[in-house]
């Protein structure tokens, strides 16, 4: 238990850094806060928390939210795979290549999401595919793509990384076992990237899930389809609802959590190696 | 060397900040009005000779982005605004957050001074005046050479948005509504709705009456539907170019648009009349501007003295003589340059006294937000259901709950 004298500060840092944001969001999120009406402001309990679990609209957001994240993730992982296995090969100048792949994460989400929406309203993606009006929809699907071109090179490179943990004696041992490929990529390559796909895919899935520069730049008023973050976003910063958008913001964190717990035992293969 | 140069770098900054014979710099930010705003600031800095110099910054023309801007920025304590051309719709938000300097009692009665009732009122926020009002234009019929004559229209008086609809309707000419920042939807329904003698926000707290759901609101939305069932394309930005375009006939917009450049081709042979009728009364949408001093402003005598300028009649009868806004002060309305150079006085005078300005609330904005929200897009509008889901959603989003 000595260690723990060493702990105490790091563990004393990382408590106050991420407990009194959330502690003062929970204490918002239990009152009536507009910004620009302090004389407004009343205590109501739980009163958030009922208008929005009870909102057909924020379900509705949510489970946009959630489609979202399951076709980028899932999208982002298949392509990131086979950009892994290429990139294990390429052993021309691997280190820039490796670089290279990481440029579309380097740009920020929003200018992403600018040049996307720009390709399916006057782009190429206009321009190739005789794209008439897409509509605020087709917009959103515009942005979507820019989220997953943008995520994919990190996911490449976090699963080159799981790639790179099989032991070459192992492969060897399995080949000479008479192992098929298939049998060779179920049994040995894919045990060995668990680790590796379980965090890109949680990591993906999280970041994804708070999306909210693209929506944001395709939103207009009478929109059908908005996802859960630009809610929050709407609430807070342009209705200035600051204890309602706390609220949402919680039960955010709350759906991000439980992602998180069915997301990391799901993942989780099986050491054989 | 280099040591001495920082040093003489940082006394330099340090004694521009304290020069005593500098000119304090007003910072003054406006809307996307059609005052030559550079010009006034001009002409007050020259009439304050040397106590202060007033530079204009622009705020951005969207409603909502200038809204956020503001808020932002005042909430924030920035004491980089000097003077504030504040929206007559922001007004009371603004004086409930505390946003503003208060005014100086002895500048409040000449501020106030035979300023038109419904201007005095959206300057005015629980019982106190909270900022000089500056213009306030109505919103005026216009229309082209003998347009309204040909569509059997009698232009002397009133004439009914059915009337309206049906006679552009049998000549095939538009009815354009001007919307110039994003608020124009939510002025056409409010003015709609008291036209129909109902009130679309009843109320300033968080349980004010809503009044879409009334007979007022079904009027309203009625007007709204034969007019979109006509090919109507609504309050739309280029307003304007389509008026003037090859089948503009007529157009809904503020008394301002007279000198906009877009109009440019088609201004000499513009004419205009009152706002369309529900029921009896013209009753035309009103929105203005009032000159405030926010809170952290850091020289809040001197843009008090600047406000005094910008109020004052020369400045007020050159706004009305060159760019059409009309003076929220009545008493320009009488001065013999404005008179000439103003001709839209007959119309827009009772107009500001008969028109519907926003309802003054701190929570119009997020009420403006849920009707947008709910009216847009209006291809799809019905008035069966649209109608009630927004009573439902500005209800909602005034007592701040979702929608």
């Amino acid at each position: 238990m000595k260690g723990w004298r060493w702990l105490a500060l790091p563990f004393a840092v990382l408590l106050a850094v991420t407990g009194w944001p959330i502690g003062r969001g929970i204490w918002l999120s239990l009152h009536s806060a507009p910004l620009t009406n302090p004389d407004g402001r009343t205590f109501v309990g739980a009163d958030n928390y009922t208008d929005v679990l009870t909102n057909r609209g924020w379900w509705l957001a949510v489970a946009t939210t959630l489609v979202i994240v399951l076709v980028v993730v899932v999208l982002q992982l298949l392509i990131g795979l086979v950009f892994a296995v290429a990139l294990r090969r390429l052993t021309l100048l691997w280190p820039l290549t490796r670089i290279i792949v990481l440029i579309p994460f380097a740009l920020l989400a929003v200018v992403s999401a600018v040049v996307w929406r720009d390709a399916v309203t006057t782009g190429f993606a206009a321009d190739w595919f005789r794209l008439d009006d897409v509509g605020p929809f087709g917009q959103l699907v515009g942005v979507t793509v820019g989220e997953l071109w943008r995520g994919t090179g990190i996911t490449a490179l976090v699963l080159l990384a799981g790639l790179l943990r099989v032991p070459s004696s192992l492969m060897a041992a399995a080949i000479a076992d008479g192992a098929t490929a298939w049998q060779r990529s179920r049994r040995v390559v894919l045990p060995a990237m668990g680790p590796a796909i379980a965090v890109a895919a949680t990591y993906r899935g999280l970041d994804t899930f708070r999306i909210l520069e693209g929506p944001l730049l395709v939103d207009q008023p009478g929109a059908a389809i908005r996802t859960a973050p630009l809610l929050v976003w709407d609430t807070t910063f342009s209705s200035l609802e600051l204890g309602l958008g706390a609220a949402m913001s919680m039960v955010l964190l709350v759906i991000a959590l439980l992602m998180a717990a069915i997301m990391v035992p799901l993942f989780r293969v099986r050491r054989v190696v | 060397m280099a040591a001495a140069a920082l040093l003489c770098a940082l006394a330099a900054c340090g004694s521009a900040g304290a020069k005593p014979d500098a000119t304090p710099a007003l910072t003054w930010y406006v809307g996307p009005d059609r005052a030559d705003t550079a010009a006034l600031a001009r002409t007050c800095t020259e009439a304050a000779k040397g106590a202060y110099e007033i530079k204009v910054e622009q705020l951005p023309t969207d409603v909502d982005a200038r809204h956020a801007l503001l808020v932002r920025r005042l909430v924030a304590k920035d004491t980089s605004i000097d003077l504030l051309s504040l929206d007559s719709a922001f007004t009371a938000e603004f004086a409930a957050a505390g946003y503003l300097a208060p005014l100086p009692e002895e500048l409040k009665a000449p501020f106030a001074q035979d300023i038109a009732p419904a201007a005095l009122a959206a300057a005015t926020y629980d019982g106190q005046l909270a900022v000089a009002p500056w213009w306030f234009d109505p919103q005026l019929l216009w229309y082209r050479g003998n347009v309204a004559e040909r569509a059997g229209l009698d232009t002397t008086k009133p004439i009914s948005w059915d009337d309206l609809v049906a006679g552009a309707e049998r000549l095939g000419v538009t009815i354009q509504i001007a919307d110039d920042d994003g608020s124009g939807l939510a002025q056409w329904v409010n003015a709609l709705v008291r036209g129909a003698g109902g009130t679309l926000v009843d109320g300033t707290g968080r349980n004010a009456k809503v009044g879409l759901d009334t007979a007022a609101g079904r009027a309203a939305a009625s007007v709204v539907e034969f007019y979109l069932d006509s090919g109507g394309d609504g309050p739309s930005k280029d307003a304007l170019k389509k008026f003037a375009g090859a089948d503009g006939g007529f157009l809904l917009a503020p008394s301002s648009v007279i000198a906009d450049p877009d109009l440019a081709a088609v201004a000499s042979d513009m004419s205009w009349t009152s706002y369309p009728t529900v029921a009896d009364t013209s009753v035309a949408p009103l929105s203005g501007v009032g000159l405030a001093v926010p809170l952290y402003a850091p020289h809040t005598d001197l843009s008090y003295q600047a406000i005094s300028c910008l109020t004052s009649p020369a400045v007020l009868t050159s706004i009305m003589a060159s760019t059409g806004h009309s003076a929220s002060r009545l008493t320009t309305y009488d001065d013999p340059a404005v008179k000439r150079a103003y001709p839209m006085a007959p119309v827009t005078r009772p107009a500001v006294l008969s028109g519907a300005t926003l309802p003054v609330t701190p929570y119009w904005q997020v009420a403006e937000r849920a009707l947008d929200d709910t009216w847009l897009p209006l291809r799809d509008f019905s008035q069966d259901t649209t109608l009630e889901q927004s009573q439902k959603a500005v209800r909602a989003a005034i007592q701040g709950q979702l929608s």
